[in-house]
């Protein structure tokens, strides 16, 4: 499925990724991992969460796109309805390993089989005279803004999960179908716990900013209502 | 006498005292405005004895409350998880002859007895593979949660195997460093009494005199506040149980990638038992028979063989003897001193009692601990009732196992089965169970260390029948039972699909810990 290789400018001077949106993308996914440095921007539009790595057990932050597999609710043909979309998903097809090469410098890697690669259309990786284009040169800030926004998440996880702050939600579901469905697997801060918080706690929480990525989750699950009257909506036409 | 109680002394530094000090001190620094002094005096020269390495599900609860994180004491205790415990040999002594005791109850047992309806399907599906799942997860070593489980609960109920002698010195750290119990090392030489015969105070070899208000005597086999200086006596019942000793050794692992059995396996030797515990570090294994019935080089023998099917070489090993005296005092709580652990009584360790009955008996004190000398007595009173109630049914429990064999290859089988050894509380619910089959409501008590469906577990593991009632069981009845044995099976292959290894967890536990939520 995925194909990953060093992106090479020898190799793949000729490449072009088309930068559209849509499900023929892989966009149609109903979770996607975000870091805690696009809360701010995230909690304008979409329900944020924590969930267990299967095989760590680790919390890992991610948006809710849509209630089931290859349901991304978010997504209609080509566009998002969102003024905002994930870092992970506008990071396709690449990604950045943390491995340094000799510059010292992230590698990046290209997945060659996805659908946004190819000669035909979209944007050029390179120019004609070899140099990285405006498109490449965005797309490395983009990942690396995106690498130092998982070592940020992974910092303010670990101090949720030391300060005891999360707390299952369970969430029971009935849609205007007459489905009735319950979620788990799914944390957040508890507010309780939240507001409790004294003295050294606090002030470290509060001057990490912490606390305003704690109430961005929160207000941020505002949203499922939402993912549900979009799902409602779109029910009879399935 | 209207004093209020201020100030605790445990005597005593193994499991049973540490974790006394635990259980009281957390209860008591989390409902008392001023709480109670807990301080606990260890003789910096006596060894642990160190052999209750199997707990209840109960442990969980116990841990929590005292506000251990599981990830810690897994890792430092050296734990695995334990399903429940598979007897092998027991019925008929045959080879293929076992059958388990899972943790967890019968399917559908608030509503419905599956026994009867067990009893009239066709034969094939032992009761506990009818009716619970644990059976095809212990047979499989699979663990009772997955990592994404959050600590103390499981998908499958479960308890612990664990490293005593770590378990003691974990303990010590949490009770001193979170939960401000004092700790003294020293040795007792003397104890000062008062007119009214409680215990004053204790005096210790550097001359120090340790005052208290009540006084828990957890010093082992050596009863020294409730056996030596009050002379309470000890109820043997070797007239019962027939095992006096142990042969202990530890089995390291051929490979450190070896499964782990997420059960206690007890086999039945020719005049006793061995038990196989798997920690995550080593297995402990031991032999606890009846000298009366065999002696001391067959005994060795046959664990010597035991272990020989693992590739250990038992002459290579440092085998340790313990004797051992089935029974308990006559009394538990006497004056201002109450016995927990192996100072108020041992029994084999054929079902993990040991450590639940340090749990319970420090669970009471904390809850019902004196207000003040006056009401001390009576308290005592309903402790003694209590534990002489707990104690009993734990025999009776333990003597099942035995009564309901069919192996004639031993006096020490024919001789368990002889109505004289047999207490008659048992012969009582053995005479009830062959018409009907153990529900809640034989019992005397509302919470029973062993439930009515551990009763069906051994009896029907070992074979034993209830004859079908005679007014037969109604077309409802029928239906809902093949609900509950439909759902078993579900239930069975859901967790078997989903479960990860015992060891497979363990090592991720080891790496990554478990999440509290």
């Amino acid at each position: 499925m995925t194909n990953l290789v060093p992106l090479d400018k020898d190799q793949h001077s000729e490449l072009r990724i088309i930068t559209h949106h849509g499900k023929e993308y892989g966009e149609n996914v109903h979770l996607t991992p975000i870091v805690a440095t696009e809360l701010q921007s995230l909690v304008l539009d979409y329900p944020c969460a924590l969930m267990k790595d299967e095989q760590t057990g680790h919390f890992g932050l991610y948006a809710l796109l849509g209630f089931e597999n290859n349901e991304n609710l978010y997504l209609q043909q080509d566009q998002w309805r969102a003024s905002y979309i994930p870092l992970h998903i506008r990071r396709q097809p690449f990604v950045s390993v943390t491995a340094q090469n000799q510059q010292g410098r992230g590698n990046l890697l290209i997945d060659l089989d996805s659908a946004r690669v190819n000669k035909e259309q979209g944007e050029p990786l390179f120019n004609t005279d070899g140099t990285n284009s405006q498109y490449l040169q965005n797309t490395q800030q983009l990942l690396g803004a995106l690498m130092g926004g998982i070592q940020a998440s992974q910092a303010f996880v670990q101090t949720l999960t030391e300060l005891a702050l999360l707390e299952p939600i369970k969430l029971d579901i009935a849609f205007a179908s007459g489905q009735k469905q319950t979620y788990q697997g799914l944390y957040s801060v508890s507010a309780e716990k939240l507001s409790a918080l004294q003295g050294k706690n606090l002030q470290t929480v509060h001057e990490r900013g912490y606390l305003n990525a704690c109430h961005y989750l929160l207000a941020s699950l505002g949203h499922i209502r939402k993912l549900v009257d979009w799902k409602n909506a779109q029910e009879p036409s399935q | 006498m209207q004093q209020p109680i201020q100030s605790i002394v445990i005597v005593g530094g193994g499991t049973a005292g540490w974790l006394s000090a635990g259980v009281i001190a957390a209860r008591l620094n989390a409902t008392q405005e001023k709480p109670v002094k807990v301080t606990l005096i260890e003789s910096p020269n006596i060894p642990i004895v160190g052999v209750g390495e199997g707990t209840w599900p109960t442990m969980r609860n116990t841990l929590k409350k005292m506000g251990v994180r599981e990830t810690d004491f897994i890792r430092e205790c050296h734990v695995s998880f334990k399903q429940g415990a598979k007897f092998a040999r027991w019925h008929t002594g045959k080879t293929e002859d076992a059958y388990y005791h899972p943790l967890i109850l019968p399917q559908g047992f608030n509503h419905i007895n599956l026994a009867p309806h067990w009893q009239v399907q066709p034969r094939g599906t032992s009761f506990s593979q009818a009716v619970c799942p644990q059976d095809a997860l212990c047979e499989r070593s699979l663990a009772p949660k997955m990592i994404t489980t959050p600590e103390y609960q499981g998908l499958a109920n479960y308890a612990y195997h664990l490293d005593a002698g770590a378990f003691s010195n974990f303990l010590t750290r949490h009770c001193t460093e979170t939960l401000g119990v004092q700790h003294i090392l020293d040795e007792v030489v003397g104890i000062k009494t008062a007119n009214n015969g409680d215990i004053s105070a204790l005096l210790t070899e550097s001359g120090a005199e340790l005052a208290a208000d009540l006084f828990i005597d957890c010093t082992g086999f050596k009863s020294k506040l409730l056996g030596e200086h009050y002379q309470i006596p000890f109820k043997s019942c070797s007239d019962i149980l027939f095992a006096d000793t142990a042969l202990a050794v530890h089995l390291p692992y051929q490979q450190p990638d070896t499964e782990i059995a997420s059960h206690t396996i007890s086999t039945a030797q020719s005049a006793g038992w061995i038990w196989d515990i798997g920690l995550a570090s080593r297995r402990g294994v031991g032999h606890v028979f009846a000298s009366r019935y065999t002696d001391r080089d067959s005994a060795y023998r046959e664990l010597a063989e035991y272990a020989a099917q693992t590739g250990h070489k038992l002459d290579n090993l440092s085998v340790r003897e313990i004797p051992i005296t089935p029974g308990h005092r006559e009394k538990f709580w006497h004056k201002n001193c109450v016995a927990v652990g192996l100072s108020a009584g041992f029994l084999e360790p054929l079902e993990a009692s040991a450590l639940v009955l340090v749990e319970i008996s420090a669970d009471f004190i904390a809850s019902q601990l004196p207000a003040n000398r006056a009401v001390m007595d009576t308290v005592a009173r309903r402790f003694n009732r209590t534990f002489h109630y707990r104690w009993e049914r734990i025999i009776d429990f333990l003597k099942l196992h035995y009564m309901l064999t069919v192996r004639d290859d031993n006096d020490f089988w024919i001789d368990n089965r002889d109505p004289v050894s047999i207490p008659d509380s048992l012969h009582e619910l053995i005479e009830l169970w062959r018409y009907h089959p153990p529900w809640d409501n034989d019992f005397d008590h509302a919470t029973e260390v062993f439930p009515a469906a551990s009763y069906q577990y051994v009896l029907y593991g070992m074979g034993f029948h209830t004859q079908a009632h005679p007014a037969g069981l109604s077309a409802q009845q029928k239906q809902l039972a093949k609900q509950a044995f439909a759902k078993n099976i579900e239930m069975t292959q859901k967790l078997a699909s989903v479960l990860p290894g015992n060891r497979e967890l363990i090592n991720k536990i080891y790496r990554h810990g478990l999440a509290t939520v």
